[in-house]
């Protein structure tokens, strides 16, 4: 019973993160494009990056909690002291992302298995931050070189929080960014019954246990569902907040998987999208992102960590071995098994199949147009990194694939959650079935 | 028309959502089924990787020193089990206090129990402690 109890009380730790640092009602001139629901994407985004920075302390998580929960309680406080009504509305607006986190989390608390990974390197690594021991103590842990740390973090500090100090309690944050980022996109009108059916839509669609098994990529999947919707409203308003949210997001994939350097470098794709007098975003996106890789060499420097992590399985020797029989071998294997896993994902086929509505039935669109360039775009520069990713790997290339090649798919694909569902509504639309 | 329509949409897909993730038998079994059961269930308790008998180890005897774990599954990283005795206090390196067996009769050639002292033991399973 007291397993089931704490859900409710996790959800409300969970979406404390929403509410601080900035005031969801408060109008400031730099926040006026921003919705509310937006505007609690950037709490959630400075919560995270905060995290994180507390995360690179050599101090553990139990003695930093009492801090920051008190912190947090002051900044709610005086944020929403005599804002009760708008405080009840947000509330209520929030009940189906408690609803569903609630299912879920009974789900996860009954599955309960790790993944592969999850067993061998982040539960691991968690149960440090849950010992209370820090990111300068990780290098004991001999596999630790192979991922950052950023996801154990988050699994080991809520964990600990468990009054029954219940592992799964750590990965239910997990579900929460998953379910929060499924519930930003599907607030796309006014009419909460149609973004209430988009959202439990989405979540019957794509929900599996094993994607909450421990493993990392449903964090960078969920990140990816935010930023794709960021960056329509950046192409849409040209309001340069969006661009804020989508460097502040896209900080935590360095943090989180190897490859996440990939997407760490999607905020470059803004930099195309401005006009010829934007010099100023020109400038502070690439060296924003310069300066918090940075910060990632630096931390590591300090905490004695090895950033050069896949020397394993990307060397200069093997390189220099490959011949063009082998990469075309590779390519072919490549090609089949990638076209399997498209195939296999829900979003993918999703989006092609709206693709081709659009073109057949939808007028142009050019705010739509522009958006849709940036993914045709986004999804070339992933099969690029897709190809360059397995010919390079110093590693049995089927074996390769086949154990990692789905979660890849799976992982990009959240990229294609947003187009996919304004697609959709655009032929609703279209078709008068909604206005 | 849309309104009442899309209110049937919420609650059928809200029923999918809970058929599909067997809400109500989890409820169930969250309600009756302890948290060491249900690990007991996912990984077995005196079989398989038999992380049910480490977790009630661990409890029972409070064990400071450092364990290794045997089972008689075919080994392949993910099965050693070994991720549920790891403890952060000790180096890798350092060598184990305390041996668990899983299924000793299938790996009875790997381990001798001469060289250690029982403490505890459960149908196939052992917890054993290295004699000095």
């Amino acid at each position: 019973m007291i397993e089931i109890l704490q859900i409710p009380l996790f959800f409300i730790i969970f979406i404390l993160t929403l509410f601080v640092p900035i005031n969801l009602f408060q109008n400031r001139p730099f926040l006026k494009n921003l919705s509310i629901i937006e505007k609690s994407s950037l709490n959630f985004a400075l919560n995270l990056n905060f995290l994180l920075f507390i995360s690179f302390l050599n101090c553990s998580v139990k003695s930093i909690q009492p801090i920051l929960l008190v912190i947090y309680l002051i900044f709610f406080f005086g944020n929403y002291y005599g804002n009760s009504t708008l405080l009840k509305k947000f509330l209520i607006l929030l009940i189906p992302l408690f609803i569903v986190f609630f299912i879920l989390s009974i789900n996860i608390s009954i599955e309960l298995f790790l993944g592969w990974d999850a067993k061998f390197f982040y539960y691991i690594k968690s149960l440090f931050f849950f010992e209370n021991k820090s990111i300068f103590d990780l290098n004991n842990f001999s596999q630790n070189f192979w991922h950052p740390h950023f996801g154990s973090y988050l699994w080991g500090f809520f964990w600990s929080i468990s009054l029954t100090e219940t592992e799964y309690f750590g990965r239910l944050f997990y579900l929460f960014l998953f379910c929060y980022s499924f519930f930003l996109v599907s607030q796309i009108g006014k009419n909460q019954k149609i973004n209430i059916s988009i959202f439990l839509i989405l979540i019957i669609i794509f929900y599996e246990y094993k994607f909450f098994s421990g493993l990392q990529e449903i964090l960078i999947f969920s990140l990816l569902v935010l930023i794709s919707k960021f960056f329509y409203e950046f192409i849409n308003k040209q309001d340069y907040i969006y661009t804020i949210l989508i460097i502040l997001f896209s900080n935590l994939f360095i943090w989180i998987k190897s490859e996440g350097i990939i997407y760490f470098l999607l905020p470059l794709l803004i930099v195309l999208f401005l006009g010829k007098n934007s010099l100023k975003p020109k400038m502070y996106i690439p060296i924003s992102l310069l300066l918090l890789y940075i910060v990632k060499i630096i931390v590591y420097d300090i905490s004695n960590l090895n950033i050069n992590s896949q020397t394993t399985f990307y060397n200069l020797n093997y390189l220099k071995s490959l011949d063009v029989e082998i990469v075309i071998r590779k390519i072919g294997h490549i090609t089949v098994w990638l076209i399997y896993y498209i195939i296999t994902n829900i979003f993918y086929p999703l989006f092609l199949l709206f693709i081709i509505i659009d073109k057949l039935y939808i007028k142009k669109n050019d705010k739509n147009y522009k958006y849709f360039k940036l993914i045709y775009i986004y999804l070339f520069y992933i099969i690029i990194f897709i190809y360059s990713a397995y010919i390079f790997r110093d590693m049995e290339i089927v074996q390769s694939i086949r154990t990692t090649m789905d979660r890849l798919i799976m992982t990009a694909s959240g990229f294609l959650v947003y187009p996919c569902i304004k697609i959709t509504l655009s032929y609703f639309r279209y078709k008068k079935v909604i206005k | 028309m849309l309104k009442k329509k899309l209110t049937i949409l919420i609650i059928i897909s809200l029923i999918i959502l809970l058929i599909k993730v067997n809400f109500f038998l989890n409820i169930s079994q969250i309600l009756t089924v302890k948290y060491d059961e249900r690990i007991s269930n996912v990984y077995g308790f005196c079989e398989r990787e038999g992380i049910g008998y480490v977790k009630f180890l661990k409890k029972k005897f409070e064990i400071n020193g450092k364990i290794d774990l045997i089972n008689s599954l075919e080994q392949n990283n993910n099965n050693s089990g070994k991720w549920a005795i790891y403890n952060s206090n000790y180096h890798e390196s350092e060598k184990s206090d305390y041996l668990i067996i899983i299924n000793y009769k299938k790996i009875i050639n790997k381990v001798n129990l001469d060289n250690f002292k029982i403490i505890h033991n459960h149908q196939d399973c052992y917890l054993l402690l290295k004699n000095d």
